[in-house]
């Protein structure tokens, strides 16, 4: 869980309609909101969107927060929800399958720049990113979740299993498979890829 | 362990869930297996390229931060809803923004049930209007005086007892839907009899081919006016048929084919309106020349017999009809009884033994005329269930049947059709197992999300653990047909349907899946 540090009593402020204490509030978790956001959309406009709607919901409903100490796991809800609203609406559940997938090789796997970025090594990476975001959001609504809040976000099973609202088995299940499709998706990259399981 | 026991649990082991002994006996295999060592390197490998693209290149501009901030203050006010009218109100707001943010489909979608609904409740109100006409209309059905009577008896004619179609009374319904006998009118019935049987003389040879014969066509074989394709309501109120002494046995027999085939036909369910049942019995006591007790007497075990399906006394109910084999066999009504007798034993008792039996007999026992195309239908598809499935006492069977029943909830039946599935295998009942369990979370409107993505999950591992080409091919067409007709995915039902018609182009699920897949395309559904 991406620790936001927020102060109950600037939640308890802004529960008593206090605009500026709101202003406080987002200035203060904006970033690590959308980074959250991006983190499971892995697209720059559609985080944007889901952005927009997380922020409009958080004003509008801090009021029926009963526990500020809990604000961050009711925050973390509205995130999840307003996830999957957007993809169920825009309808953008679609497997990629490895022939569709770009060429990369893993010479051009770079995450950090450790030494001054010339632009082509800044594109390729670009390119890398795009193509490993790409194959996260094609996997299933659920197995695309259950992953990212498990492995990005360091989730327990039981909460995964809370913020989707299924069992803890079903949870399990759909992390191993969204791997296992990864792993084959991502193969370029992924060296020692065996499709033997 | 071995590699196939490491890589099982592989994932949990990463994911550092297991037991400590587990772990031990994990990591000691690793440490000299490469390639199972080498999956271990491609999860970790795996976690982090997914971590690291999580991070967004660069973060939006304080443009774009301002303007949402600024959203957000003009489209509503923090507001906590103290009083428990407030809080509804809040529930319901949020209820409406959740509709109101889906596509407009939905809205139209609701407008054309609820005109559906509408229009369905002043069809059947008007359908109810005719159909209690006829019966207001129809208060007595005089008989006309029997010309051997009019003879015989000239102070007195066949009487004409009040024939009643009693009007349908809410009260006159069993909680399951089906007719409740009237005591009474067996009472009437049973004093009709003894008058008819007072009023009837001897045979005659009097000609009775005068009596008036409404709006019948002729049957080929016996010469006796056939009543088939007319309807129930004008059946009942134009049954009157002429028998002649000579012909007695033959016109017997057809009305005893005739009432039964009438009563029975078109339907379903079994259990038949016995008020219908009376009525016939009264009109064949009128239209024979002796009040032939042993087929009446026969004819009201059966009633019995359908009256304790009715109640649920399905033991009492196989005794009757048992009883009726018994007293006529090879009779229609022997038949039927066989027949009743063994769907009793099929769908509620759960002797599938005696069901197999009853059924078997239904066919070798009796004429091919007796039984109707959809009573055959129906026996030929239980024998083979019965047979293929005998093994574990029809364990799977029982499940199936069991998941079927009114007397589960849907998680229940879900439950039971999965175990079916997954304890066994190759029975012949996967695919119908298989079908019940799409149908019903497509049908179930209270089917949460979760528990629609549990059944995709649940399809899709089954798929894998199949062998049999077809099985597999469909627990990929249930899984598109889930995402088309309960998610409304359509691009993810487009995908899902172009991978059924892969896996076999030639199968009745491709084709299928061929027909979606172009429908989709025609409605601009496309990949994305």
């Amino acid at each position: 869980m991406h620790p936001l540090n927020i102060d109950p009593e600037v939640i308890k402020k802004c529960q008593s309609g206090d605009e500026s204490a709101f202003e406080v509030l987002y200035n203060s978790l904006k970033e690590n909101l959308f980074r959250w956001i991006f983190s499971l959309m892995r697209n720059y406009d559609d985080a944007e969107e889901v952005f927009q709607e997380c922020i409009i919901r958080l004003f509008r409903h801090i009021g029926s927060l009963r526990e500020p100490e809990r604000f961050a796991h009711w925050l973390y809800r509205i995130v999840v929800n307003q996830c999957n609203t957007h993809r169920v609406r825009m309808g953008r559940n679609v497997h990629i399958t490895l022939k569709e997938s770009i060429e990369v090789k893993p010479e051009d796997f770079v995450f950090k720049s450790s030494v001054r970025e010339n632009p082509r090594r800044s594109l390729m990476r670009k390119e890398l990113m795009d193509f490993i975001n790409k194959n996260i959001a094609a996997l299933p609504p659920k197995q695309r979740m259950a992953v990212l809040l498990f492995d990005v976000d360091g989730l327990s099973i039981k909460e995964v299993a809370e913020y989707l609202g299924c069992s803890e088995g079903a949870v399990k299940f759909n992390i191993h498979e969204g791997r296992k499709k990864l792993r084959i998706a991502l193969s370029p990259l992924v060296k020692n890829i065996s499709l033997k399981e | 362990m071995n590699c196939q026991q490491v890589r099982h649990i592989m994932n949990d082991y990463f994911d550092r869930v297991l037991s400590a002994q587990d772990e031990n006996l994990v990591e000691e295999h690793l440490s000299t297996c490469q390639d199972c060592h080498a999956l271990y390197e491609d999860l970790e490998t795996l976690r982090g390229l997914i971590r690291a693209s999580s991070q967004p290149e660069s973060l939006p501009d304080d443009k774009f931060f301002a303007l949402a901030l600024e959203q957000a203050l003009t489209k509503g006010t923090i507001h906590a809803p103290h009083t428990l009218h407030e809080k509804i109100l809040s529930s319901l707001r949020a209820i409406t923004e959740s509709l109101l943010s889906r596509r407009p489909c939905v809205w139209r979608f609701a407008t054309a049930v609820a005109i559906f609904l509408a229009g369905f409740v002043i069809a059947t109100a008007l359908y109810r209007q005719d159909v209690w006409s006829v019966f207001r209309g129809s208060k007595k059905i005089a008989l006309p005086a029997h010309p051997r009577n009019i003879a015989s008896a000239p102070s007195s004619t066949i009487t004409s007892f009040p024939l009643t179609i009693p009007p349908r009374k809410s009260q006159d319904i069993h909680p399951s839907g089906e007719p409740i006998i009237d005591k009474s009118q067996k009472s009437a019935l049973e004093a009709a009899l003894k008058e008819a049987e007072k009023a009837g003389a001897s045979p005659s040879s009097t000609n009775l081919a005068t009596r008036p014969v409404w709006g019948l066509t002729m049957e080929g074989k016996t010469g006796v006016p056939s009543l088939e394709g007319q309807s129930p309501v004008t059946q009942e109120q134009r049954l009157l048929l002429v028998a002649s002494p000579a012909r007695q046995d033959e016109v017997i027999e057809s009305i005893q084919r005739l009432k039964l085939n009438l009563y029975i036909s078109g339907e379903n369910r079994f259990i038949p309106d016995l008020h219908k049942v009376e009525r016939f019995v009264a009109d064949i006591a009128d239209a024979t020349q002796e009040s032939d007790s042993a087929y009446i007497s026969n004819l009201m075990t059966f009633q019995e017999a359908e009256q304790c399906l009715v109640d649920k006394k399905y033991l009492c109910a196989i005794q009757n009809y048992t009883a009726v084999s018994d007293e006529a066999p090879g009779s229609l009504m022997s038949f039927l009884a066989e027949f009743q007798t063994a769907n009793v034993n099929y769908e509620q008792i759960g002797d599938f033994k005696s069901a197999l039996k009853h059924y078997q007999k239904c066919l070798e026992n009796y004429p091919s005329h007796y039984i109707s195309e959809e009573k055959k239908e129906i026996i030929l598809k239980r024998i083979d269930l019965l047979t293929k499935n005998s093994a574990d006492d029809w364990r799977p069977l029982r499940l199936f049947l069991k998941a079927k029943g009114s007397d589960v909830n849907s998680d229940q039946a879900v439950s039971l059709l999965k175990q079916l599935i997954t304890e066994y295998p190759n029975c012949s009942l996967v695919r119908d197992a298989t079908d019940a369990l799409a149908s019903r979370i497509i049908n179930d409107d209270d089917a949460s999300l979760s528990a629609v993505e549990e059944l995709i999950a649940f399809f899709q591992q089954a798929r894998e653990k199949f062998s049999d080409k077809y099985i597999q091919q469909m627990f990929q067409f249930k899984t598109a047909e889930i995402y088309y007709q309960k998610l409304r995915n359509y691009p993810q039902a487009l995908l899902e349907y172009t991978h059924v018609t892969e896996m076999n182009s030639q199968s009745d699920l491709a084709e299928k899946a061929r027909t979606r897949v172009n429908s989709l395309y025609r409605y601009g559904i496309k990949f994305r």
